[in-house]
């Protein structure tokens, strides 16, 4: 930290705005979505005719839905979607040890870190690149017990019978219109299914990364957790930093059968010219526990409400969201979560920051369903602005239809204390040290679910984004 | 006494008005600030427009008992009673009919007639400016402070199948203080009838103003009402909206701050049973540094009634320094009981203080079995809690007599379990 200059230079840094060459690439479709490429990329897959029919199906689906009326229509009536490629496939091979991985993309990958990661701590890896899985591994112990980890391409491959089952059941194509256009497009993602009782007792780590320009990367995700089982999945996502635009429209499925808990972590990263716009939800059955970790430091534009569904007795879901939304950027995040048994209980935290014109947005729905009795619910956001120029909203919605329920909701909003700031100064900090040693505290309860890697990274990142932030 | 024609620039806002009103569609349940309203219940264009029929002005709450108020201005149907203090009088107090005071004195009127809460705010706002004819008006003149309060009054008799526009002008002048109570309420009838309300308050620098909303209308009736207050440098407003009336009623009330110092205290008290339904929309609109707000809406809710509450805090670039607080709680005391609750914060400033809560609950088991292991029995037990419910809100009511006033209300409405 030596000049104020430096330190803003520093701020405005992202560290994965490098991209490689796309001249290698085994397949691109041209610009724009038409019927054709749907087909194309079905065929190219080699599909069951049921995976290709719910695709066109979901195709007409997302031409006739109407884009959101709410959120930041605004920047959404900015996407185009003729300028997006919908299918890259930058190699023909996926690789099952890391030397098998095409050189371009490995480098790419070893500037991220990622295998250093996995040789770490991880159970199993994948890696996603553009819009294939070029690498995967998962730990033997796991596979002998019949934990599958696999990208969502082999998982329709190999298991047929349980993708069919459960795919498209959570999230159905007319959810949304970008749920529709990731019905019809989607490639890659992981496929995990974890045997009854079976607990996993290091994380699954998936990593993906958008490299061209106008790129449309549009994964899709579907856990399944038997009875009894338990499984945390942790992803990671980032790309270069180009002047034009790119997509990144997930569907991510979750089901915890009776007793069994997930917990899935995201820490999205995405340069400020993604629009990352994505369905996560999950289902809770009996006794089953989903916990959604979601942290949002990068995009454009950011639209994600995690959601879980209770739809058995004593099931719980808990949604930590944070959100640090910086210059031109909107992170509106939230949760969501859906009592429709009884006895159901859930929790929701939201901690965003917002600086140098970022707006964060909290928008959250609690729903308690008729008969849904002795539900228990408790929300909490806090927001903290850092300067005049940035904004913060919240818009939590509850719809209580069932007398015996508890459900609370509380928000704050503020910038830091001068108290704080004055007693860290007293101490002999600076103004920024005192300030990101706030800001690190208010990010605490999130850092702390975090891996230790995790958190070390996610520490350097916001002191990166907090740098130049105070002179 | 004969009223003088309403001046020109009356009638344009009247035509300007009607020209809006005709553009504009109708809300739609697509609309977000309608989706979560059952829209059956419009139907407005099966209303024929104004009253036909009279109530007295007893009917009005203890709307005949005059020492201990300043004035009353009651729209009975088709015509006001009306009576104001000498003393007030003498002080410029003006306080009686809309469209008399348009006409004779529009210096006071035209400045914010239409402005607080302009046509363009919506269809319904439209429809009332164009169409209003029973219209009270309150003017308080500069450094004029009135201890005693004024009871304004928007009824009707029993009559079926109509329309009726009530709109409120009140107007302080700086450093102006009173008390405002109005009341909304028709003898009850067989058919279905309509109110679209508008109330507009200004308050120049320094003004301080109670004003007291209460909606009970009898059984039949849907309610609108679009309420803004407007508030100059350090002036104060303390307001509450009852609603225990009617079928089915959407009211839309708060504040626009526009000055340092000014500072609102809203508080709602919705109190529904049987079929009733309930939406009600709140603003606290932050324009100017150094401004405080203070919101608490508590809804209890019996039977199969409904209650709807969205609230919106919005803090501009420039109102730093400012303090807002917004609170919905809401208690169900029956299967089929409903709340939804939406409070909404948008925060352009940085050097703020803003916070909200919302609660949905139902009646704690561990206070009814407490109070029945006293002897109460069930229902009495639910009513003391009711009551308990209520009284952080009545207690914050500074005008004598009148806390006890609403509590007689609701234990009329309490006891009514059929």
């Amino acid at each position: 930290m030596s000049s104020k200059t430096d330190l803003q230079e520093l701020g405005k840094d992202y560290q994965y705005g490098f991209h490689d060459s796309t001249e290698n690439y085994t397949f691109q479709s041209g610009r724009g979505l038409t019927r054709d490429i749907v087909e194309r990329i079905s065929e190219m897959k080699k599909e069951p005719v049921w995976m290709r029919e719910f695709r066109l199906a979901s195709l007409d689906i997302f031409n006739k839905k109407p884009m959101p009326t709410w959120g930041d229509t605004k920047a959404l009536g900015d996407i185009q979607f003729d300028n997006i490629h919908y299918y890259m496939k930058p190699t023909d091979k996926q690789g099952r040890t890391w030397d098998e991985v095409p050189e371009g993309i490995k480098k790419t990958f070893d500037r991220l870190g990622i295998p250093e990661a996995e040789r770490k701590f991880l159970a199993g890896v994948t890696a996603q690149y553009e819009s294939e899985v070029v690498y995967h591994s998962i730990r033997q112990d796991l596979e002998k017990l019949g934990v599958l980890f696999l990208g969502m391409d082999d998982g329709l491959k190999q298991h047929p019978d349980i993708v069919k089952k459960y795919f498209g059941t959570i999230i159905p194509p007319a959810d949304n219109k970008f749920a529709a256009l990731n019905s019809a497009v989607w490639s890659g993602g992981s496929f995990i299914y974890v045997p009854k009782g079976v607990n996993v007792p290091i994380p699954l780590q998936a990593y993906f990364r958008i490299n061209s320009e106008n790129m449309g990367q549009f994964e899709r995700t579907l856990i399944i957790a038997d009875e009894g089982s338990f499984v945390h999945y942790i992803e990671g996502c980032t790309a270069p930093t180009y002047s034009s635009d790119s997509l990144h429209s997930a569907v991510v499925e979750l089901i915890a059968l009776p007793g069994a808990k997930i917990r899935y972590t995201t820490i999205q990263n995405w340069s400020k010219n993604v629009y990352n716009l994505v369905t996560k939800r999950a289902v809770a059955h009996a006794n089953a526990t989903v916990e959604w970790i979601d942290g949002n430091l990068g995009s454009k534009l950011t639209m994600k409400y995690p959601a879980v569904y209770l739809v058995g007795e004593h099931a719980r879901g808990e949604i930590l969201s944070v959100a640090f939304s910086g210059k031109d950027q909107h992170q509106d995040a939230g949760a969501k979560i859906v009592h429709a048994a009884s006895h159901t209980t859930s929790v929701v935290t939201s901690k965003s920051i917002s600086k140098d014109g970022g707006r964060a947005s909290y928008r959250g729905l609690i729903k308690v369903h008729k008969g849904a009795e002795g539900c228990k619910s408790n929300v909490r956001c806090d927001a903290l602005i850092l300067d005049d120029a940035s904004r913060s909203d919240t818009y939590p919605t509850m719809e209580v239809d069932e007398e015996n329920t508890s459900v609370d909701h509380e928000a704050s909003v503020s910038k830091i204390g001068e108290e704080q700031l004055f007693y860290l100064q007293s101490r002999g900090l600076s103004e920024a040290e005192a300030t990101l040693m706030i800001v690190n505290g208010f990010f605490e309860p999130f850092v702390k679910e975090l891996p230790m890697e995790y958190a070390v990274e996610l520490n350097r990142l916001i002191e990166l984004e907090m740098e130049g932030s105070v002179g | 006494m004969t009223v003088p024609p309403p001046t020109p620039a009356a009638n344009a806002l009247r035509d300007d008005a009607r020209t809006l009103f005709n553009a504009l569609p109708w809300p739609k349940a697509e609309d977000e600030a309608w989706r979560r309203m059952d829209l059956s219940f419009l139907e407005p264009e099966r209303f024929v427009p104004g009253a036909t029929a009279d109530l007295t002005p007893g009917a009005f709450m203890e709307g005949e008992a005059t020492s201990e108020r300043a004035g009353e201005a009651l729209w009975l149907g088709t015509k006001i009673h009306a009576r104001l203090s000498p003393e007030a009088e003498a002080q410029g107090v003006v306080f009686g009919s809309l469209a008399e005071a348009l006409s004779r004195c529009p210096e006071k009127v035209l400045p914010f007639l239409g402005k607080i809460v302009p046509p363009e705010t919506g269809k319904f706002a439209a429809w009332n400016t164009a169409q209003w004819e029973s219209g009270l008006f309150f003017y308080v003149p500069k450094g004029v402070s009135v201890a005693l309060p004024f009871l304004g009054g928007h009824g009707a008799g029993a009559v079926q199948g109509r329309a009726i526009f009530p709109r409120t002008l009140v107007v302080l002048e700086e450093g102006a203080q009173a008390t405002y109570i109005e009341d909304y309420t028709a003898l009850p009838a067989a058919g279905e009838n309509l109110s679209s309300a508008v109330v507009e308050i200004a308050l120049a620098a320094n003004a301080r103003l109670h004003y007291i909303h209460l909606q009970r209308w009898p059984a039949g009736w849907r309610h609108f009402l679009k309420q803004n207050a407007r508030l100059d440098r350090d002036a104060a407003l303390h307001t509450l909206v009852v609603a225990t009336g009617g079928d089915f009623g959407r009211a839309d009330f708060g504040s626009d701050l526009n000055a340092p110092g000014a500072s609102a205290r809203l508080y709602g008290l919705v109190f529904g049973d049987g079929e009733q339904r309930f939406t009600h929309h709140t603003h606290q609109n932050h324009r100017a540094p150094s401004t405080t707000s203070d919101l608490l809406f508590k809804a209890a809710l019996r039977d199969n009634a409904r209650s709807v509450y969205t609230g919106l805090v919005k803090i501009a670039p420039e109102a730093q320094k400012s303090n807002a607080y917004q609170a919905s709680k809401n208690i169900l005391l029956s299967k089929g009981a409903r709340a939804n609750a939406i409070p909404m914060l948008e925060i352009l400033a940085d050097d703020v203080k803003c916070g909200h809560g919302a609660a949905v609950g139902s009646l704690d088991d561990d206070q009814r079995f407490f109070l029945m292991s006293r002897g109460l029995s069930r229902e009495e037990a639910e009513r003391a809690i009711v009551e308990g419910f209520f009284e952080d809100v009545l207690q914050r009511i500074p005008v004598p007599g009148m806390p006890d006033r609403l509590r007689a209300i609701l234990d009329a409405k309490l006891e009514s379990r059929g």
